[in-house]
């Protein structure tokens, strides 16, 4: 009797066999530090401290859908960049993205650890790229459009949730 | 001291078994500070061990939760509101479905997922009981319900991540035919009903959501063209599988009345089994989709398999699709086109005679007053046809009027959005078997319906207050070229002239 | 079964013989009822009703495989209670509602002006003196491993493998400090009260096996699993005896 297996099983291994296996990953694609490293050429600044509280909660609240978890945001800045690195939940765990913003643009933003089980094409640059140039408008949306993934809709939109906080925070910093 | 001395005893006598008893009964300092080393050093111990382990740090994955075993439980949900212009359909609402998923992380490269379905689901009961007496003995079942309730295992699998671009998935998968199935839950679509190619007259092999149990690789590849996402899996596959009817029925026959039972075991394709596969042969389903910039994607897919059992002759379906997302100056359109072959139907129907024997038996049986009572076991293929093509593309157009931000609509709501939706969409089936006959092993009369096509247009309007909840508005109009809708779908209850149906609904798709 | 058909002397012997296999036999049993019998009744006079077990292979036996963890305690100097127990951080008696679990247990705490820090081997919680959270430092803010927590003056110190570090209250960077440090007033562990061991293993985890209940099972045998039959059997035992026992001594050769 033939294996009915068979032609099943040699594909499945064909194709295994030729698909390149970059070394095992997990779901941290970046460090931390080495995005500020990227961020500011090496040279890191010292972290400070932005408050949220009172009026700046209310605004931080609207952006997220929810109260912002703590008190206080650090963040880096150096001359006219201001690195954060912000959490949010997509589905059902937080995301953490590190966004770099200059003069009130978003500079970079990297998708630095990725915990849900689907919606991860979010964390390539082909996707975050669309961030590169945003600035806030009318105080609360992005100005450009980011086009969404299907099967990836509420990371998507966790991640459109932080760049207009790290955007709102930036003018904040940027002002004081 | 008596007290103490009898407390003592009996306790002496009982824990003859080494027992740690709460710190707090320990009532001397010295015990105190020993508790507090002792656990000092089982700190310093423990660092030890991992300093001493090349070096490497635990838990150096950037945060104390990544790689945390958690689980969610979450859902989704719809309902429909409508009102046609049927004879035979009244205006009703429609509990669609809902379904409970459940989504658990194991680490950062173990997951296992369920998606439970409860659809047209009220209530279904079971009655069992034997009672004996003076009369004799009896032993009784019965099943209640709500008509059409049905409870399905949707999704059950694991996954074992390789690395990002190779997962090895195992378990009921949903199959990658067409962009519909994969992503086929009710919050994610605008419009109140599933589309013709995937559910209401599937060229699909099985309706959606239709899962298969197997095992295989999936994975996103990082290119210059964009990114690649890639399914392949073996599969028990789809397999003519029968349904078990049984019918009671009283007709007037002159001055008495003819009692009739029947039993039937109708035939059709059916979504692969979970136990024992019917035949031994695995399909083979894949996906391949390329995204080469957000708001563009385009993928093509294919399944083929035997769908004969064991008993009849081997015959294999095969399926393609290409399917797409593209999005231009804030419209998106999304689209499908399915083709599925059922091979040699007619050989099938032969095979499946020499099998089956007879169609049809009746037996009367009469009584010494006159009363008769028929009983009637009939098997019987159907749902099969040689071929079927169809498409659906919809056409959206989400936008936010600045103004509705401090009504009702927009209020509290971070990214709301209304999204007019357009949806066209046809199914083309080629040589369907209408009628099946045979005797004696040998089919007897065969008939066929060269082919027939049935469209559907749809305006919809879809309120989103977050990406993932949706309220729709939708007017449908269902039309067909034969002299009936009948048969053409599995959901329109045509009578013998309508030839095309205009409905209006309105729904919810919620979840969480 | 007594035959009465047998002669006197062989019925005598049988419930003699009788009498002490029985004995013999349930003695383990009946010392055991005794003592936990009487344990029971006593628990009270020596303080212990509230005790409670946490033996793991008594626990696994119970079922509560997972069994509470320890649950470690600090004061601060102004004597604020922070516990923590199964990732959770506990202020006194409350929960801390933080949005991330602390997974390893708390090594140290430490007050300042307005809030307290709390560490563990790869983070540091800055909380409210009411429990809101201000900010949380992870291993990417943290110049190393902490073994040890501890403040001097108006500065906060760690001890990690790769030296000590101090910063402000700030708590945004840290510089590294000479390693031997004799004034840091390093944060050490509190045993934590049975009041609040008790709320805290109570309302969060059900428990451990409280001592009362873990008698209670060894003295009608349900510690078994098998329901109280060994307590039954016991009890019949005591019965038959009884009864043995006072037919031997009414046949007493007089």
């Amino acid at each position: 009797m033939s294996y009915p297996l068979g032609r099943a099983h040699l594909l499945l291994v064909l194709i295994l066999l030729s698909v390149p296996m970059p070394l095992l990953a997990d779901e941290v694609y970046k460090e931390p530090q080495v995005f500020l490293r990227e961020s500011f050429a090496g040279d890191i600044p010292e972290p400070a401290a932005l408050w949220i509280v009172g009026e700046k909660k209310a605004v931080a609240a609207d952006v997220l859908g929810h109260p912002p978890a703590a008190l206080r945001e650090r963040y880096w800045k150096q001359g006219s960049r201001v690195a954060w690195i912000l959490e949010e939940v997509g589905k059902a765990r937080p995301i953490t993205v590190g966004i770099l913003v200059d003069n009130n643009v978003i500079r970079k933003l990297d998708v630095l650890v990725y915990r849900e089980t689907r919606g991860w094409e979010v964390r390539y640059p082909v996707f975050t790229n669309q961030f590169k140039g945003a600035e806030l408008e009318g105080g609360k949306t992005l100005n450009q459009p980011v086009d969404g993934i299907t099967g990836a809709t509420l990371s998507v939109y966790a991640l459109k949730k932080l760049a207009r906080l790290a955007l709102y925070y930036s003018q904040l910093v940027n002002d004081s | 001291m008596i007290k103490r001395t009898a407390f003592v005893f009996g306790l002496a006598g009982s824990l003859a078994t080494p027992v740690v008893i709460a710190e707090e009964a320990r009532n001397s300092d010295e015990q105190l500070w020993q508790v507090i080393e002792e656990q000092q050093k089982r700190i310093e111990t423990l660092e030890d061990s991992m300093n001493a382990s090349d070096g490497v740090q635990v838990n150096d994955k950037g945060s104390a939760q990544s790689g945390a075993r958690d689980f969610h439980i979450g859902g989704y949900g719809s309902i429909r509101a409508e009102s046609n212009n049927l004879d035979a359909d009244q205006d009703t609402f429609t509990f669609r479905r809902f379904v409970l998923t459940g989504d658990g992380k194991i680490n950062d490269r173990l997951e296992a997922y369920f998606e439970l379905e409860f659809e047209r689901f009220g209530a279904i009961e079971l009655e069992k009981g034997a009672s004996a007496g003076s009369d004799g003995f009896s032993a009784g079942q019965a099943i209640e319900g709500t008509n059409g309730s049905e409870i399905s295992m949707e999704q059950a699998w694991a996954r074992y991540r390789i690395n990002d671009s190779v997962n090895l998935d195992m378990g009921a998968l949903l199959v990658p035919l067409g962009r519909f199935n994969i992503n086929h839950d009710d919050n994610q679509w605008n419009l109140t009903r599933r589309t013709l190619v995937d559910r209401g007259a599937p060229v699909l092999p099985n309706k959606a959501a239709w899962p298969e149990l197997g095992l295989g690789f999936s994975g996103l590849v990082e290119t210059r063209a964009g990114l690649v996402d890639y399914r392949l899996y073996a599969v028990n596959g789809v397999n003519l599988d029968f349904e078990f009817e049984g019918e009671v029925a009283a007709e007037p026959a002159g001055n008495s009345t003819i009692g009739v039972t029947k039993f039937e075991a109708g035939f059709a394709p059916s979504r692969g089994g979970f136990s024992n596969d019917l035949n031994g042969n695995k399909a083979i389903t894949g996906r391949l989709g390329l995204l080469p910039e957000p708001g563009q994607e385009f993928a093509v897919s294919g399944y083929y398999g035997r769908y004969t059992p064991d008993f009849m002759d081997s015959e294999s379906v095969w399926s393609v699709a290409v399917d797409g997302l593209h999005t231009f100056g804030g419209f998106e359109f999304e689209y499908e086109v399915v083709h599925t072959d059922w091979g040699n139907i007619d050989d099938v129907a032969a095979s499946f005679a020499r099998a089956a024997v007879d169609k049809e038996v009746e037996a009367k049986i009469s009584a010494e007053g006159g009363e008769t009572t028929e009983v009637v076991s009939e098997i019987t293929l159907g749902g099969l046809a040689e071929s079927r093509t169809g498409y659906w593309i919809e056409a959206r157009y989400p936008f936010w009027p600045k103004a509705l931000d401090n009504t009702f609509l927009g209020r509290g709501f971070g990214n709301p959005s209304l999204e007019p939706t357009v949806r066209m969409e046809q199914v083309v089936v080629r040589n369907r078997i209408t009628g099946i006959e045979f005797s004696n092993r040998q089919i007897t009369n065969l008939e066929k319906e060269k082919s027939s096509i049935v469209n559907r247009v749809t305006l919809g309007l879809a309120y989103r207050p977050v990406p993932d909840w949706v309220i729709s508005f939708a007017t449908e109009y269902t039309w067909t070229d034969e002299q009936t809708l009948a048969g053409l779908t599995n959901f329109i209850p045509a009578g013998e002239d309508e030839d095309s149906v205009l409905a209006f609904s309105t729904g919810v798709a919620y979840t969480f | 079964m007594i035959s009465f058909t047998r002669s006197r002397q062989t019925r005598r012997k049988f419930l003699r013989l009788s009498h002490r296999y029985i004995g013999v036999v349930s003695a383990v049993f009946l010392i055991l009822i005794a003592a936990t019998g009487t344990a029971i009744n006593h628990l009270k006079d020596v303080g212990m009703e509230d005790s409670v077990l946490t033996w793991p292979p008594l626990l696994r036996w119970y079922g509560l495989s997972n069994g509470p963890q320890e649950i470690v305690s600090f004061n601060t100097d102004s004597g604020v209670l922070v516990s923590w127990m199964n990732s959770q951080l506990f202020l006194g008696k409350e929960p801390l509602q933080l949005e991330q679990i602390v997974d390893s247990p708390l090594l140290g705490i430490v007050e300042g002006p307005g809030f307290l820090a709390a560490a563990t081997s790869d983070s540091i919680t800055l909380l409210t003196r009411t429990g809101v959270l201000i900010d949380r430092l992870g291993q990417e803010n943290l110049p190393g491993r902490i073994r040890k927590f501890g403040s001097k003056a108006d500065s906060f110190f760690i001890d990690t493998p790769n030296g000590q570090f101090r910063t402000t209250s700030s708590f945004l960077s840290w510089t590294q400090a000479p390693s031997v440090n004799e004034q840091v007033a390093w944060s050490s562990q509190r045993p934590t009260p049975a009041a609040v061991r008790k709320q805290l293993l109570d309302t969060y985890q059900g428990g451990g096996i409280s001592l009362q209940q873990f008698l209670l099972d060894l003295h009608s045998g349900r510690i078994l699993g098998i329901g109280p039959w060994i307590s039954d059997l016991s009890a019949l035992a005591i019965l038959l005896l009884a009864i043995s026992g006072i037919i031997n001594w009414r046949r007493l050769p007089r």
